[in-house]
C-alpha cells in the first residue's frame, strides 16, 4: 500500500515538474470558489452567530422573556409579577435603548442596556462582565466595551456624549470590558448601565422593554402558558432567543442570494480548474500512454488520475480557506446597514466548524469535478492512440465518445429546462441557475466549432496576416480555444447575473424611498443613518407647534414608524400622517386600488400589507387580520398588499392615528415639513434648524439628502455580491492570462519558426490580442446572454421571495463594461505576450547543433 | 552574395567558453548548393544562425550583398530575413490550423502581399514540388516527406536569394528524404537561389555542389571523395 502510494506520489511530482503552471492555474482555480464559499458563509454566520451569542451572554441561564412590543416598553412591576409566578426561579427586568455614543474620535451607534443587580442571578457571562466592571468603579454611569472606547477615542473618567433619541445627556464613562474578558462579543455594538440611568435617557422611568426569566428546571411549558395567559395580550411571552430567529429571517433572503452566488462561483472555480487541467491534458495524455506502454495496470491509471484530483483538492481548499479568510477580513467585515437599523449586530467574525467543513467539502467536490472530464478525455485518447501501438487499450475507455452535437443537445436541453423550470417555479431558482450555467458550458465545445468556422471566414476576408494566423492557431488547438471561450463566458455570465440583480433590487429600495420622501421638503428625525427606519420615538408638540408658527412653512406631519414581532419576523410599520393624500407609494403598491385603498388608509382600521406576509396568512383584500400591538390584540381590515419599501422582512402601512391608538404613543417617530411655495429648501431648511429647541437632537435633512442615506443604507442590501464579483474578476483576468502564457509557451517553436521567416513583433502581438479577443468577447456575448436571463429568473425569485417590487432592468451598461474589460484583458495578454518574446529565441527554430 | 570573414561566435556556460564558431571565413555564390557537414556540436547551425541574421558574430563580419548585417537595424534585419531569405527546418514547423496553401503564403502575408496574389504565388509552388493537388490538406493529413515539400515551397515561395535549410531530411526515412534532396537542389537554382544546407548526414551532403565540413568550430572545404562513406 505504501509503495502504491509512493508510485502516485512520484507521479504528482513528475507532473508537477513538468507543468507547474497547470497545477498552479488549477489550484487558483479551485480555491478561488471555495474562497467565495467560505467568505460568504462567515458573513452570514457572524451576523447570526455574534447576535446569538450577545443574547445568550446577556440572559444567561434564562430561557424565556417577556418583550415589548413597542420603544414605550411596560411597566417594571410586571417584572415582580412575572418573579412571583409558580416555577420562576429567577426574573431580570432590562431597558434596550438604541444610542449614538460620541467621543472625540468619533461616534458609533450601540444599544444601551439598563439593568439591576437581579440580572447577576441569571449568570449570563457577558451581563456579569459588565456588571463587574461597573462595580468596580462604584459609579454604576456607563460601561463601553474596549473597541467602542477605542474607536470613540472615550478613556475611563471621560464624559461620552449620548444622543439618545430627542435628548442629548452626558455620561462618565465607568469602565471598559475587553475581549478577554467576554470574548469577540467586544466588537458588538452594545454598551451597559443602571436601569434608572436607561429609563431617565429614554425619558420613560419605571418602564422595561424585557423581562429574561428563567424557570425552574422542567417547569418552561408551565411558566409559559402562565405568563401568556397573564401578559401575552400585551406584550411578547417567548423564548428568549425569538430575537435571534427573527435575525436570520431579516437576512435570510441576502444569505439565500450570497449563498446561490456563492455556489454559482464555486462553478466559476470549477471550470477555472477544468480549464487549466483540460490545456495540458495533451501532455497527460502522451505520459498515460508511457504508462500502458509499459505495462501499468488500468487500476494504477486511474487512481493516479484519482490523486490528482485528490491534490488539487486538498491544495486547493487549504490555499481558499486562507484566501477566504484575508477577503473576510477585508471585505466582508460591515453588518449590512438595513439589518443594523434594527438589531444590535457586531461586526466580529465567527468561523464554525461546520463552515469550515463545508468550503473543504466544496473544494474536493470542484476538484473532482474538474478533473473528472479532462480524466476521461485523457482516458480516452490514450485507449484510442495506444490500441493500434501495443495492442492493449483501457477497454471502459473506448465507449466515451459523443458526438459534440449530441452534447450540445443535452446542454441546450438541460438550458431550456432550467429557464422554465425556474420560470413555472421561482422557488426551483437556485437550482435552476445552477443547471442554465452547466448547461451553458456543455453547449460551448459545438459552439466554440461554428465560431471558429465563421472566424475563418471572416480572416479571409482581413488583410492582415495576423488575423488568418491567430484564426489558425485557435483551430489548431480546439481545446484551449474552448478553455478560453468557457472563460469569458462564465466571467461574464457571473457579473452580469450578480450586478444585474443586486442592482435590480437596489434599484427597488429605491423607489420606496424617493416614493416616500417626496411628499415633503423636510424631514425631522432623531439620530443618523442607523435610524434609517425612522423608529426612534420622541416628544414632538412643541416641536410642532414652533414650526407650524414658521412663515416658510405650510404644514408639519407627524409619521409614527415601529418595528412589530410578528411570529417568525420583524416587520416595519409606517404610520402616516392621514392628512396625507397618498397613503402608500405608488411604486410599493402590488394588489389593490391605489386610490380605494390610501381612502381606506386615511379612514382607519385598514392596514396595506406586504405581499409575503398576506400571501403567508392567505389573506384577501378587504379580509380581516389580527396584529399584535403593544395595546393587545387588535382586527385591521386588508387594504392592499404592498411590496417591502426596502425592510426584507415585510412592512406594513397604516395611518399615524391608528398607530398612536395601538402603541398608546403620543410620540413621533419623524415630522415631515412642506415649505410653502416659492421658499427655496436649503433657505426653509435654515430656518427650520433654528426654530428647533436649544439642544435638540433632532436632524432637519432635505428630501434629497434623506433619500441619499437611505439609498446608501438600504443600498448595502447585497452589495457585498459586488466584492464576490470583484473576486471572480480577478480570478478570470489571472486565469486568461495564465492561459495564454501557457499557450504562448507550449508553441514557442511554432511561433519561433514564423519570427524566424520574418513575422515582425508588432504582428505578433496583433495575433495574440486577435486570439484572445476574439474568443474572449465572444465568450462575453455568450455569458451576457445568459447572464441576462440569469438576471431575469433572479429578480423573479428575489420577487417571489423578499416580496420586493424588483423589475427586470437588463444590465447592458454591466455588460459593455463586462466587454471593455475582456478588451482589456485580449490587450493585457498580448503586451505580456510581447514581453515574453523578449526571452523567445528564433533560432530555438533550428536543430540543435 | 554571402560572405564571412574570419567570423567567430561563442558562447559562455558557466565555467567554460564554448568556441561554436572560430575564425570561420566562407562565401557562397549565386545558385550555388553549398553543404555544410558535421557531427553534432561542430557549431554549423550557429554558422546558419549567423547567416540568417539571428545571431550577431562576436568578431569577424557577415556580409551579404556587401552590406554587413552587424551594421542593420533590428527592422533591416526583420526586412532582410523576409525578402532575402527562405528558411527549411528539421521539423517543417508548418502551421496546424492552415492549409498546405496558406502555409506556403504565410512569408508573403507577413510582407503585407495581398491574399489574391499570395494564393496564386502559393499554389505555384505548391505545383513546383508537386503537391498542388494537396493544397487544401491542413498538415495533420500530409506525410512527413509532403510536409517538408509544402515547407520547402513555403521557403522558396518569396523567391529569397538564399535558402537555409537545418537538418531537412533529419526527420524522413531515406526514400522520402533523397526525393526532398532531390527539390532542394534543383529548385533554388532554377530560381537564381542560393542553397546552404548543414547536416551531419554525410549521403545528404553529396547532393551538394560544395562540401564544407566544420569540426570544433572550424571549417575545412573537402571533395566529395572525402566524405565518409554512407553508413560510415
Amino acid at each position: 500500500m505504501i509503495g502504491y502510494l509512493r508510485t502516485l506520489l512520484l507521479f504528482y511530482r513528475r507532473h508537477l515538474r513538468v507543468q507547474p503552471l497547470r497545477e498552479l492555474m488549477a489550484v487558483v482555480g479551485v480555491a478561488a470558489g471555495v474562497a467565495l464559499l467560505f467568505t460568504v458563509q462567515v458573513a452570514h454566520h457572524s451576523i447570526t452567530g455574534s447576535f446569538e451569542e450577545i443574547t445568550h451572554g446577556v440572559a444567561g441561564r434564562a430561557t424565556l422573556e417577556l418583550a415589548a412590543r413597542g420603544p414605550q416598553g411596560f411597566d417594571a412591576g410586571i417584572a415582580e409579577e412575572a418573579e412571583r409566578v409558580d416555577g420562576v426561579r429567577a426574573a431580570a427586568p432590562i431597558f434596550q435603548q438604541p444610542i449614538v455614543a460620541v467621543g472625540p474620535r468619533g461616534r458609533r451607534a450601540l444599544t444601551l442596556v439598563g439593568a439591576t443587580e437581579q440580572i447577576d442571578a441569571l449568570h449570563g457571562r457577558i451581563s456579569l462582565a459588565f456588571q463587574h466592571a461597573g462595580e468596580a468603579s462604584r459609579r454604576g454611569l456607563l460601561v463601553l466595551t474596549e473597541p467602542t472606547a477605542r474607536a470613540i477615542g472615550a478613556r475611563p473618567g471621560s464624559d461620552v456624549t449620548i444622543d439618545a433619541g430627542e435628548r442629548i445627556e452626558h455620561l462618565a464613562l465607568d469602565a471598559t470590558v475587553s475581549s478577554s474578558q467576554i470574548g469577540a462579543v467586544a466588537e458588538s455594538p452594545i454598551a451597559a448601565s443602571s436601569l434608572p440611568i436607561v429609563q431617565s435617557l429614554a425619558g420613560l422611568p419605571g418602564r422595561v422593554t424585557r423581562v429574561l426569566i428563567e424557570p425552574q428546571p422542567g417547569h418552561e411549558d408551565a411558566v409559559r402558558r402562565v405568563l401568556d395567559a397573564r401578559f401575552g395580550a400585551r406584550m411578547n411571552v417567548r423564548p428568549v432567543d425569538t430575537e435571534a430567529k427573527l435575525l436570520g429571517n431579516a437576512a435570510g433572503a441576502e444569505k439565500q442570494v450570497t449563498l446561490l452566488f456563492s455556489a454559482i462561483s464555486l462553478i466559476a472555480g470549477v471550470i477555472l480548474a477544468y480549464n487549466a487541467l483540460l490545456l495540458a491534458s495533451d501532455e497527460r495524455r502522451r505520459f498515460i500512454v508511457q504508462l500502458v506502454e509499459i505495462g501499468t495496470p488500468d487500476s494504477m491509471i486511474v487512481a493516479s488520475l484519482a490523486f490528482d484530483a485528490l491534490v488539487l483538492g486538498v491544495a486547493g481548499a487549504l490555499l481558499g480557506l486562507l484566501a477566504g479568510d484575508v477577503i473576510s477580513l477585508i471585505a466582508y467585515r460591515a453588518v449590512p446597514g438595513y439589518i443594523a437599523a434594527a438589531f444590535a449586530v457586531g461586526g466580529q467574525r465567527v468561523v464554525g466548524v461546520q463552515t469550515v467543513l463545508v468550503a473543504l467539502a466544496g473544494g474536493m467536490v470542484a476538484a473532482f469535478a474538474a478533473a473528472s472530464l479532462p480524466a476521461l478525455v485523457i482516458l480516452r485518447s490514450s485507449a484510442v492512440a495506444e490500441a493500434e501501438a501495443v495492442g492493449r487499450t483501457l477497454s471502459f475507455a473506448r465507449k466515451l465518445r459523443l458526438p459534440d452535437v449530441i452534447i450540445f443537445a443535452c446542454g441546450a436541453l438541460l438550458m431550456c429546462v432550467s429557464v422554465t423550470v425556474a420560470l413555472l417555479a421561482p422557488a426551483t431558482t437556485v437550482v435552476a441557475l445552477m443547471g442554465l450555467a452547466a448547461g451553458l458550458v456543455t453547449c460551448l465545445p459545438l459552439i466554440g466549432r461554428g465560431l471558429l468556422e465563421l472566424a475563418r471566414t471572416a480572416s479571409q476576408h482581413s488583410g492582415d496576416p495576423s488575423a488568418r494566423l491567430s484564426v489558425a492557431e485557435l483551430r489548431s488547438s480546439p481545446t484551449r480555444s474552448v478553455a478560453l471561450l468557457a472563460t469569458g463566458t462564465i466571467a461574464a455570465f457571473l457579473m452580469v447575473v450578480i450586478g444585474g440583480s443586486v442592482a435590480d433590487v437596489q434599484t427597488a429600495a429605491r423607489a420606496g424611498a424617493t416614493d416616500l420622501l417626496s411628499s415633503a421638503n423636510l424631514w425631522i428625525k432623531p439620530g443618523g443613518p442607523e435610524n434609517v427606519y425612522t423608529t426612534q420615538p420622541f416628544a414632538y408638540a412643541e416641536t410642532q407647534q414652533r414650526l407650524r408658527r414658521l412663515g416658510v412653512v405650510s404644514s408639519v406631519l407627524v409619521w409614527r414608524d415601529a418595528f412589530l414581532d410578528l411570529p417568525g419576523r420583524r416587520v416595519w410599520v409606517l404610520g402616516v400622517p392621514p392628512q396625507l393624500p397618498a397613503q402608500i407609494a405608488p411604486s410599493q403598491l402590488i394588489e389593490g386600488s391605489l386610490s380605494t385603498a390610501d381612502q381606506r388608509l386615511r379612514e382607519g382600521g385598514w392596514a396595506a400589507v406586504s405581499q409575503t406576509i398576506a400571501r403567508e396568512d392567505r389573506l384577501r383584500l378587504g379580509q380581516r387580520f389580527s396584529l399584535p400591538t403593544p395595546s393587545g390584540y387588535t382586527n385591521l381590515r386588508l387594504a392592499a398588499t404592498i411590496a417591502n419599501y426596502g425592510w426584507l422582512s415585510g412592512a406594513i402601512v397604516m395611518n399615524a392615528s391608528d398607530q398612536a391608538r395601538l402603541w398608546q404613543s403620543a410620540t413621533a417617530t419623524q415630522l415631515s415639513v412642506a415649505l410653502k411655495p416659492g421658499v427655496p429648501v436649503a433657505r426653509g431648511k435654515r430656518v427650520v434648524e433654528a426654530a428647533l429647541p436649544s439642544g435638540s437632537a433632532l436632524a432637519v435633512k432635505t428630501a434629497a439628502e434623506r433619500r441619499s442615506e437611505v439609498s446608501a443604507v438600504l443600498g448595502s442590501t447585497l452589495s457585498r455580491l459586488n466584492d464576490t464579483t470583484i473576486v471572480v474578476l480577478i480570478a478570470t483576468v489571472a486565469s486568461v492570462i495564465a492561459l495564454m502564457i501557457a499557450a504562448i509557451w507550449q508553441r514557442r517553436g511554432r511561433l519561433n519558426s514564423l519570427m524566424s521567416i520574418g513575422m515582425s513583433t508588432s504582428q505578433f502581438a496583433r495575433l495574440v490580442s486577435y486570439e484572445t479577443g476574439s474568443v474572449l468577447l465572444s465568450g462575453c456575448v455568450i455569458g451576457i446572454a445568459a447572464g441576462l436571463v440569469g438576471q431575469y429568473l433572479i429578480d423573479g425569485w428575489l420577487h417571489h421571495t423578499t416580496g420586493a417590487s424588483v423589475h427586470f432592468a437588463p444590465a447592458w451598461q454591466l455588460g459593455l463594461r463586462t466587454l471593455a474589460i475582456a478588451a482589456g484583458i485580449s490587450l493585457l495578454a498580448s503586451l505580456i505576450a510581447v514581453a515574453q518574446t523578449a526571452g523567445f529565441q528564433p533560432r530555438a527554430a533550428f536543430s540543435t547543433d | 552574395m554571402l560572405e564571412l570573414k574570419a567570423t567567430s561566435k561563442h558562447y559562455a556556460s558557466p565555467g567554460e567558453v564554448i568556441h561554436a564558431v572560430e575564425q570561420v571565413s566562407m562565401s557562397v555564390r549565386a545558385r550555388e548548393f553549398v553543404a555544410i557537414f558535421g557531427p553534432s556540436g561542430s557549431g554549423k547551425t550557429t554558422l546558419l544562425l549567423l547567416a540568417a541574421g539571428l545571431l550577431r558574430a562576436d568578431s569577424g563580419s557577415v556580409r551579404f550583398e556587401g552590406r554587413d548585417l552587424a551594421s542593420m537595424s533590428k527592422s533591416e534585419v526583420l526586412a532582410y530575413r523576409r525578402s532575402k531569405l527562405g528558411f527549411v527546418f528539421q521539423n517543417f514547423n508548418l502551421t496546424a490550423g492552415l492549409t498546405a496553401e496558406e502555409n506556403v503564403a504565410v512569408p508573403l502575408l507577413l510582407r503585407g502581399i495581398g491574399h489574391r496574389q499570395a494564393r496564386d504565388r502559393a499554389l505555384a509552388a505548391l505545383d513546383d514540388v508537386g503537391l498542388r493537388r494537396r493544397a487544401a490538406h491542413t498538415p495533420d493529413r500530409l506525410s512527413g516527406g509532403e510536409q517538408q515539400r509544402v515547407a520547402i515551397a513555403r521557403g522558396l515561395v518569396g523567391e529569397p536569394k538564399l535558402i537555409l535549410a537545418d537538418e531537412p531530411t533529419g526527420n524522413l526515412d531515406s526514400d522520402t528524404g533523397d526525393a526532398v534532396l532531390e527539390l532542394l537542389s534543383a529548385l533554388p537554382r532554377q530560381r537564381g537561389a542560393a542553397a546552404i544546407l548543414v547536416t551531419h548526414d554525410a549521403r545528404v551532403a553529396r547532393y551538394a555542389d560544395r562540401v564544407l565540413a566544420m569540426r570544433d568550430g572550424r571549417l575545412d572545404e573537402r571533395d566529395h571523395e572525402a566524405l565518409p562513406a554512407v553508413g560510415e
